[in-house]
């Protein structure tokens, strides 16, 4: 063929490939017309054009790296109850790359471990079981309070391992999935990790490969180095990196290697202390410092760009503290800290800084109008001046606070957070006037030297007057002391008449622990946040409050509401509904009229107990006490949802709505109970509305999946599963796991007849055994869309005994259609008790 | 012991007709495809990433000793990667026919190169004869090929790798996949 010919014939069939039927025969006459002797060719590419999609379009590596996923996800994991040596294994904690790691006990010392076995084929291959060698040899070398202890390595059967004491607790980076830290923890942690660095260095070693994997959290609060597996002497002259020879090192999280470390030059303990920069950095900032697209760039930008300014990202941060972050993270090792001790100096100076405060209330001034009727009251949250000198702590949790107690006073409709927190750079007159607010309340906070002065604003948006202002003072450490008298003065002038009842509801026992509020307060932000470290700190602190007044009802309330939401909102597991409710008790036992204690109990009968009517009862007493909290309204829905009373369910969303008509989540919910409800056709086009107006809410475009998996719809149903990885990525920087998302992912891969990509994702389920996320429903989701319904059942019966969330949905959801009529799947509805509610559905 | 960073040597060895240093560099990018595809089930399960291509290119990286050699521009870069790739898994499948049609001594041992047959619906070695043909009627349609297929670079790579656009890299990959496609179905006709 001529190269004319080539370029002449490739035009004429991308034009066809373009073209539309009548269109193509045009096209083929012209090109006969004008080139007789390419008709031949023509025709032979035009019979295989339909082959076109797909062809090659997988590169060949991952083709080859897929064909050997299937054989790799069928070598034998050690299960639990065998024996390696004399180490038993218990389970498995954790799968990688490298291979993988249990949790066993040495039956000798009857003492726990954590055995890692490299993970080995069929080709041993010697560096890495050298690496591994090197690892036990250089960490056993160091007895440090925060370097993990190794205490045996070998092999055994083959296999090389290496022994470890069992480190109760989470990584770095599972800690920073929930956003940045809090300052005093940054810094200890800082400093931990200096400490354990300084007795390697001391011991002429270079960790080399320090990132927030390699940083482990225990529950007792220490910090201790993992992975010194590619750590080397420093005075080896040999001591240097190339990409190459980091063999083993993940590069996907390579945003921690210095520029030297990239350029393969000789490298030294300032290597790791800019690492330490960029650690220090995302725990500040909760991004990283050179994030970027592709490997490749990230590496160019530790060379050549500057890391973003910490302060910038971040206005919590001390400028002191932000200095050091910036001098860690030069290009130039010399430019740096030199010595770890150095480093260690400079942190203790800014956490010094950071603990300073002082205590003494002042005066509270009189009001100035007065003004009453039936409000809308939108409490902004509260601005700190100079502005970015406050943390959300208070901006958001005060406010918050603020709304919970005025909520309960019932006649005052109160505008939940999330309304507020959206409009919140906005001028908060213009804010409350878009929310049909006609009150609204504005604080802001100034601090000077530990004591805190709050002015408050009732401001009218009906006739834009101010009805009375006030200022309150007060010291940082009692600040919830200026609570009772703002709520007091609000109501005093919104509506008198709720005086008496509000005295009485606001003498209940609150705390008079300044540390105590402050922790409820920290609470009260993370739990207001979806994601599963969000959680866990929430529950920290509310733990915090609690430690130091243990009859505080509140906390013991948010306690509740933190575990309540571990499960539905952040995919962990049903255990936590079991703390839930105790945490739950313990608030009724104090104040027998909570609303979020009874709230988070209705809520545990719903999607724990399956006791549908008392869960209904309890969230509508909730709902009596509280009547504006959307909480309660959205569970009380989602009840009517997933027990077949669809209408009901509908009607009840549509008034948490209300509550505040622009906020996306209980819109998309409307979505989901469409869906439920069988309407698909009308639930897509209500979610593509909502994907259109909030793209970044994830779970809008989760239900719009379901939906589009319910129309056969299964290439945008794909798309929209990415879209949610990619939206809960955003949201976390690298996302929890999700099975659900994968299951419904492989359903829909099996509805396109890929059969071998849904076996690779349902494999991917299961090599997921982490206790802590569930995955069984998932797992049979993906089974029985594979026909594999025997399985299926098992696993759904493993997902009822674990009282998994989605077990909740059997009766509803169209997927399990098939089996409605099979007396298993019958028996495991009856025990979910909505063996009539399937019945329904399947009429 | 074979250390990473003679594999650029290797690399120019194999490529100036050592057959040997096949030996040598087979099994470290056959161990690396392993790491891929463990790395693709550990991901999948623990944060939801399925982005095999990125790991490619990590491989890449790590294969390719980023030291020793002067990476002049990502062309020279995604090149030497696709080449290095293809080599390697079309060579692998050619020890796998001799195996089967039971030719000789084979210069790797049977088990370690079951990469050979990435995909059932691709014969390589059909496919790589077909490539060299190709490459003898329009050798950028080809360099195309190989920079996508076994480079596993996206067309926006591809098209900054070879300083054209990507509309015209589309085009030529339709193109190059049809011609490749009709010569390859040509070849099962007249295999019957």
């Amino acid at each position: 063929m001529l190269a004319d010919d080539w370029e002449t014939l490739s035009d004429w069939l991308n034009a066809w490939i373009g073209a539309n039927d009548s269109e193509r025969e045009r096209l083929r006459a012209l090109l006969i017309a004008d080139h007789p002797g390419l008709a031949a060719e023509a025709d032979a590419l035009m019979s295989v054009s339909g082959r076109l999609p797909g062809f090659l379009e997988t590169p060949a590596a991952v083709l080859a790296a897929r064909e050997l996923a299937k054989t790799e996800r069928l070598d034998p994991l050690l299960p639990a109850g065998s024996f390696l040596g004399p180490y038993r294994i218990a389970g498995l904690l954790a799968r990688g790359g490298m291979g993988d790691v249990y949790r066993a006990t040495d039956v000798r010392l009857q003492r726990d471990v954590a055995l890692k076995v490299l993970a080995e084929g069929r080709v041993v291959d010697p560096r890495r079981v050298e690496r591994f060698r090197r690892e036990a040899r250089v960490t056993a070398a160091l007895d440090h309070p925060n370097v993990i202890r190794v205490y045996d390595v070998g092999m055994l059967e083959d296999r090389a391992y290496l022994v470890a004491e069992l480190l109760e607790g989470e990584t770095l980076r599972a800690r920073i999935l929930g956003g940045p830290l809090p300052l005093v923890d940054v810094i200890r942690i800082a400093i931990d990790v200096a400490s354990g660095l300084a007795a390697a260095h001391a011991a002429g070693l270079v960790h080399r490969d320090l990132k927030p994997e390699n940083v482990f959290l225990t529950r007792s609060g220490t910090t201790k180095l993992l992975d010194f597996g590619i750590a080397k002497l420093a005075q080896d002259e040999s001591v240097r990196d190339g990409l190459s020879t980091l063999t083993g090192v993940v590069l996907g999280t390579s945003g921690y290697l210095a520029p030297e470390q990239i350029r393969g030059k000789a490298i030294d303990a300032r290597a790791d202390l800019f690492a330490l920069g960029a650690i220090l950095f995302e725990m500040l900032t909760g991004a990283r410092a050179f994030a970027r697209e592709h490997i490749v760039e990230t590496l160019h930008a530790i060379l050549h760009d500057r890391p973003p300014d910490v302060l910038a990202e971040s206005d919590a941060v001390p400028p002191a503290l932000a200095a050091i972050v910036d001098r860690l993270l030069e290009k130039r090792p010399e430019a740096r800290f030199q010595s770890c001790a150095d480093l260690i100096a400079a942190l203790q100076g800014v956490e010094l800084e950071a603990k300073t405060g002082r205590v003494g209330v002042r005066r509270v001034q009189r009001p100035v109008t007065v003004d009453g009727g039936p409000v809308t009251l939108a409490v902004m949250p509260f601005r700190s001046i100079p502005a970015g000198s406050g943390t959300d702590l208070f901006e958001l949790g005060l406010a918050d606070v603020f709304i919970s107690r005025l909520s309960q006073l019932g006649d005052v409709r109160v505008l939940p957070l999330s309304a507020t927190e959206r409009l919140r750079a906005e001028d908060p007159r213009e804010a409350a006037r878009r929310l049909n607010a006609n009150r609204v309340l504005m604080v802001t906070l100034q601090r000077d030297s530990g004591l805190v002065r709050a002015s408050v604003q009732l401001h009218s948006t009906t006739d834009d007057r101010t009805i009375w202002s006030t200022t309150v003072d007060t010291d940082a450490s009692s600040i919830f002391s200026i609570q009772d008298i703002i709520v007091t003065r609000v109501i005093e002038e919104l509506a008198p008449q709720l005086l008496p009842d509000a005295r009485r509801k606001l003498a209940r026992p609150g705390t008079r622990r300044g540390e105590a509020f402050e922790a409820y307060l920290r609470g009260r932000v993370h739990v207001a946040r979806p994601t599963p470290a969000d959680l866990k700190s929430a529950a920290r602190a509310f733990e915090e409050a609690l430690a130091l007044d243990a009859n505080y009802a509140d906390a013991w309330a948010g306690l509740a509401s933190a575990y309540k939401r571990m499960p539905v909102v952040a995919g962990l597991s049903a255990d936590a509904f079991a703390s839930a409710r105790d945490a739950a008790v313990r608030a009724l036992e104090l104040e027998a009229d909570h609303a979020e204690a009874h709230s988070v109990l209705g809520t545990v009968a719903f999607w724990y107990e399956w006791d549908y009517p008392r869960a209904e009862q309890l969230l509508r007493h909730s709902l009596a006490l509280q009547p504006s909290s959307a909480d309660s309204q959205v569970f009380l829905a989602h009840l009517f949802s997933n027990t077949g009373r669809h209408d009901e369910a509908l009607e009840e969303i549509r008034r948490a709505r209300a509550l505040d008509p622009a906020w996306p989540p209980p819109r998309a919910l409307e979505g989901q109970f469409l869906f439920n409800a069988r309407r698909y056709e009308q639930a897509v086009a209500h979610l593509n509305a909502i994907v259109e107006v909030a793209p970044g809410v994830w779970t809008g475009h989760l239900f719009r999946v379901y939906a589009l998996i319910a129309l056969g719809n299964y290439r945008d149903a794909l798309r929209g599963c990415d879209r949610v990885l990619e939206l809960r990525r955003a949201l976390d920087s690298s996302a929890p796991p999700y099975p659900h998302l994968m299951a419904l992912k492989a359903y829909a891969l099996v509805g396109l007849g890929e059969i071998a990509d849904a076996e690779i994702l349902l494999a991917g389920i299961q090599a997921q055994t982490d206790k802590q996320y569930p995955s069984a429903h998932s797992e049979a989701l993906v089974l029985h869309a594979l026909d594999r319904d025997d399985e299926a059942l098992a696993r759904l019966r493993d997902a009822v005994d674990a009282r998994e969330v989605f077990v909740t949905f059997l009766g509803v959801d169209h997927k399990w259609d098939s089996l409605r009529a099979s007396p298993e799947f019958k028996q495991l509805l009856s025990r979910v008790n909505l063996l009539d509610v399937s019945e329904r559905a399947a009429r | 012991m074979t250390k990473h960073g003679d594999l650029t040597g290797l690399l120019q060895a194999w490529s100036a007709g050592d057959a040997a240093a096949l030996e040598l560099l087979a099994p470290l990018v056959h161990q690396e495809l392993r790491e891929i595809a463990r790395r693709m089930l550990a991901n999948e399960s623990r944060d939801g990433r399925w982005q095999p291509t990125d790991l490619l290119q990590e491989t890449y990286l790590r294969l390719l000793d980023w030291r020793a050699v002067h990476w002049q521009n990502r062309l020279h870069f995604f090149a030497t990667a696709a080449r290095m790739m293809r080599r390697v898994l079309v060579d692998a499948a050619r020890a796998r026919r001799r195996i089967k049609r039971g030719e000789g001594i084979v210069p790797v041992p049977l088990d370690e190169i079951d990469v050979a047959t990435p995909d059932p619906h691709v014969d390589l070695l059909a496919l790589e004869e077909a490539l060299e043909s190709l490459a003898a009627v329009n050798a950028r349609a080809a360099q195309i090929v190989e920079l996508r297929f076994f480079g596993g670079c996206t067309v926006e790579e591809t098209a900054e790798a070879l300083d054209v656009s990507a509309r015209t890299v589309t085009s030529e990959w339709n193109m190059a996949r049809a011609w490749l496609l009709q010569r390859l179905s040509e070849g099962v006709e007249h295999a019957r």
